[in-house]
């Protein structure tokens, strides 16, 4: 696989990206921030990218390190916060989730309930489709603890799932 | 634990995870504009590597510039705050620059000068950009280090890949037009005629207050006052800017502008 022009790279991959911060946590105010700090970070360090690999686990670990570190910082964290609250109040109830956009919205609350770290293996495979070793790869954490934390997501996903369906545990 | 301990996910689960595995599609005008953003940060950075290097008389000859070998000075990328230890001639480099690469067109990253041209202005540079490794107090990211993951071993790994950041190419004639107004300042400014880089600064104002090159707008006035000789009204802009665009790669070349 030849390496990637940039532009190229930026044009095929700003919807994956895009999506995978979403997936991540990162406020809809801040993804084109954050999306800026991914491409940026892809630039830089382009030349360690190993053109035989799949780019798009490549470009998530990145992803993944950029929205940690945006979800670390307190007014960032606050400002988050707040939007999951106000979100709360538009959201609408379990019994109404029935339709794709509801079942999609529904997804997406049960990820937020998905510490990131188990949040991200979980995403990379269960929606990117990416072998675990690739997982483990992309974020630098052992197979083991990729597996662990892939059960642990899944555990995590399903149990907010039954929740905001109002399902008794 | 073992892949074989992993108890699948359910159908109703899997099934509910497909209405989420559709990608969101970035709107137009959005992918523009960051399109905008990563660019302008990448010749920001180009730029400011190139000029840190002992290369930073790229000739106005028209030769193509390994730009990016050197170590990156400017800072204060996304959430640092890291003001860069550059001067204010280089300050006036990197922002020209960067600008240059914002608005330019044709292939290729087509920066017009690193170094301020001379009268008349010379056939533009077209500079090819290799990524940089490992940069030194160039933090890009939120963090003052985002690990990214480490190379495969991989025997045959193919050689470092030239990267080749593209210009912006206009979306639509407004910001065709938005451009041209920016251009002009930039190279009345590279000229060092500050008279007419403020004046097609202020038009371009007065006609797109908003506009998507608003961010370079902005840092070409202050430079263009820093040379016109109106420091405080210079120094008020760069605080306008820095409000605006707390984050922007900019910045630090900003501040150094008005350094004493």
């Amino acid at each position: 696989m030849a390496a990637p022009d940039f532009e190229r790279l930026y044009e095929d991959h700003l919807d994956y990206v895009w999506s995978s911060l979403r997936r991540l946590g990162v406020a809809p105010a801040h993804l084109e921030d954050t999306a800026h700090d991914v491409f940026i970070t892809a630039w830089r360090k382009l030349a360690d990218y190993d053109p035989s690999r799949p780019i798009k686990p490549w470009l998530f670990g990145i992803a993944f390190r950029v929205a940690s570190d945006f979800r670390e910082r307190a007014s960032v964290r606050r400002e988050v916060q707040g939007e999951e609250l106000d979100r709360e109040d538009e959201r609408p109830g379990a019994d109404a989730l029935i339709h794709e956009q509801q079942r999609r919205a529904l997804v997406r609350r049960a990820l937020e309930a998905i510490p990131i770290e188990r949040r991200a293996v979980f995403i990379m495979h269960e929606l990117d489709g990416c072998p675990i070793p690739d997982v483990a790869t992309a974020l630098e954490v052992p197979l083991n603890t990729a597996y662990s934390r892939l059960r642990l997501a899944r555990r995590d996903f399903q149990a907010e799932v039954q929740r905001l369906q109002g399902v008794p545990a | 634990m073992r892949p074989d301990e992993l108890e699948p996910m359910s159908d109703a689960m899997s099934d509910l995870l497909e209405a989420e595995r559709p990608l969101d599609h970035v709107p137009a005008a959005t992918r523009a504009q960051l399109f905008t953003r990563v660019t302008a940060s990448v010749a920001a950075l180009t730029a400011a590597g190139a000029a840190a290097g002992a290369a930073s008389s790229v000739a106005s000859s028209g030769t193509t510039a390994a730009a990016a070998t050197g170590k990156a000075v400017i800072g204060g990328a996304a959430g640092s705050g890291t003001t860069a230890a550059i001067g204010g001639t280089l300050a006036t480099k990197v922002i020209i620059a960067a600008v240059a690469f914002t608005v330019g067109g044709g292939v290729g990253a087509t920066v017009h000068a690193v170094v301020v041209p001379r009268s008349p202005p010379p056939a533009p540079i077209v500079v090819r950009v290799e990524p940089q490794r490992p940069v030194e107090a160039a933090p890009v990211e939120p963090a003052p280090t985002v690990p990214v993951p480490e190379p495969v071993a991989a025997p045959g790994k193919a050689p470092a890949p030239q990267v080749t950041p593209s210009p912006l190419r206009p979306r639509d004639g407004t910001l065709e037009a938005e451009r041209t107004l920016v251009e002009q300042a930039r190279a009345a400014l590279a000229r060092h005629e500050s008279g007419p880089a403020l004046e097609a600064l202020a038009q371009h104002e007065r006609e797109f207050p908003q506009g998507q090159l608003t961010e370079e707008r902005m840092a070409l006035q202050v430079l263009a006052l820093v040379e016109h000789d109106e420091r405080a009204a210079a120094a008020a802009r760069a605080v306008k800017f820095r409000a605006r665009y707390p984050h922007s790669l900019l910045q630090p070349a900003v501040d150094a502008a008005l350094a004493p």
